[in-house]
């Protein structure tokens, strides 16, 4: 009675072991079938050394396929990882100037005449030696249409000239914008 | 002999409040002047607040500009020379730093030769001076 229940439950278990083999083998087989046509489709796009169509895969081809999959996975795994991660995992804050914008980003009419009309009024200050209140409300206006990059520039500018003793910042209580 | 004992009693009436008040007080940190040369300045809020002269100051402020940037923080101050200093800085933790200055802090700046705030100190503590609210 015993030998039956046993030859019983091994029985289960081998036919449950074989399903999930076939099962298994099945879902890798449609895997590779689409790694294959996705592969076919970069070679046809690109790649002169492309298999004639028809052809079978080479297992360098496959493994092509295989490692480029893993890098788009990679890839968007990483598109969500802040880019200046320390080795300690901590995000550091970009420094001065990394917001800049992209060389497609072009000024626009209204921040290139803000970036002129500040660089006015820091060289007429310069000139005077005196920052006045005009001059601070002027640069708090420019600055507000101003690039990050633009802004930092006509601040360091000033801040250079009050450490160098060129610029009297009385009139604005010691500050600059 | 009962004149002697009522001059005990207010010697150590006196005696008491006076050690009392002392021990109220708390420790006092020296304050200084606006100190400032080449990358360093630094100075008590309060005492400067205080002061007699009006030469020295000392200050901190944080800006935000809505069009896409990292906030900024400003400091500046003048030692009784009339020397001037001045630096900026987009770093959040100096920016932090910056945005806990009070009109009682103890502040310790420090600048490279760009003028970039390498190192802004807020000390908040019961030691320094408190400026007096006039």
């Amino acid at each position: 009675m015993q030998n039956r229940w046993l030859i019983l439950g091994n029985s289960v278990v081998l036919i449950g072991g074989l399903s999930y083999f076939v099962h298994t083998s099945r879902t890798l087989q449609k895997e590779m079938s689409v790694l294959t046509s996705e592969v076919k489709s970069v070679h046809s796009d690109s790649d002169p050394r492309r298999s004639p169509p028809g052809e079978s895969m080479s297992p360098e081809a496959i493994q092509d396929a295989v490692r480029r999959g893993t890098l788009s996975a990679l890839a968007a795994t990483w598109a969500h990882v802040p880019d200046q991660v320390n080795e300690e995992g901590e995000v550091r804050e970009p420094e001065s100037g990394k917001d800049e914008p992209s060389e497609a980003e072009e000024a626009s009419p209204a921040t290139i005449r803000a970036f002129d009309e500040a660089n006015r009024t820091v060289a007429t200050a310069l000139e005077r030696k005196v920052w006045t209140r005009e001059d601070m409300e002027n640069i708090q206006t420019r600055f507000q249409v101003l690039d990050p990059v633009s802004r930092e520039q006509i601040m360091y500018r000033l801040v250079q000239a009050v450490n160098a003793q060129e610029l009297n910042i009385d009139d604005t209580r010691g500050f600059l914008f | 002999m009962i004149k002697n004992k009522k001059f005990a009693v207010l010697g150590l009436i006196l005696a008491s409040s006076v050690v009392t008040g002392l021990a109220h007080a708390g420790a006092k940190w020296i304050s200084e002047e606006v100190y400032v040369s080449g990358s360093i300045a630094r100075g008590a809020m309060g005492y400067v607040r205080n002061t007699a002269n009006n030469v020295e100051y000392m200050q901190c402020s944080v800006m935000g500009y809505s069009n896409g940037s990292t906030p900024y923080a400003y400091c500046s101050a003048r030692n009784a020379a009339g020397t001037t200093y001045s630096c900026i800085s987009t770093n959040t933790s100096v920016i932090t730093s910056a945005a806990a200055v009070s009109s009682d802090s103890y502040v310790t700046l420090y600048k490279d030769a760009n003028g970039n705030c390498t190192y802004v100190q807020t000390e908040n503590g019961s030691g320094h001076q408190v400026k007096n609210h006039n």
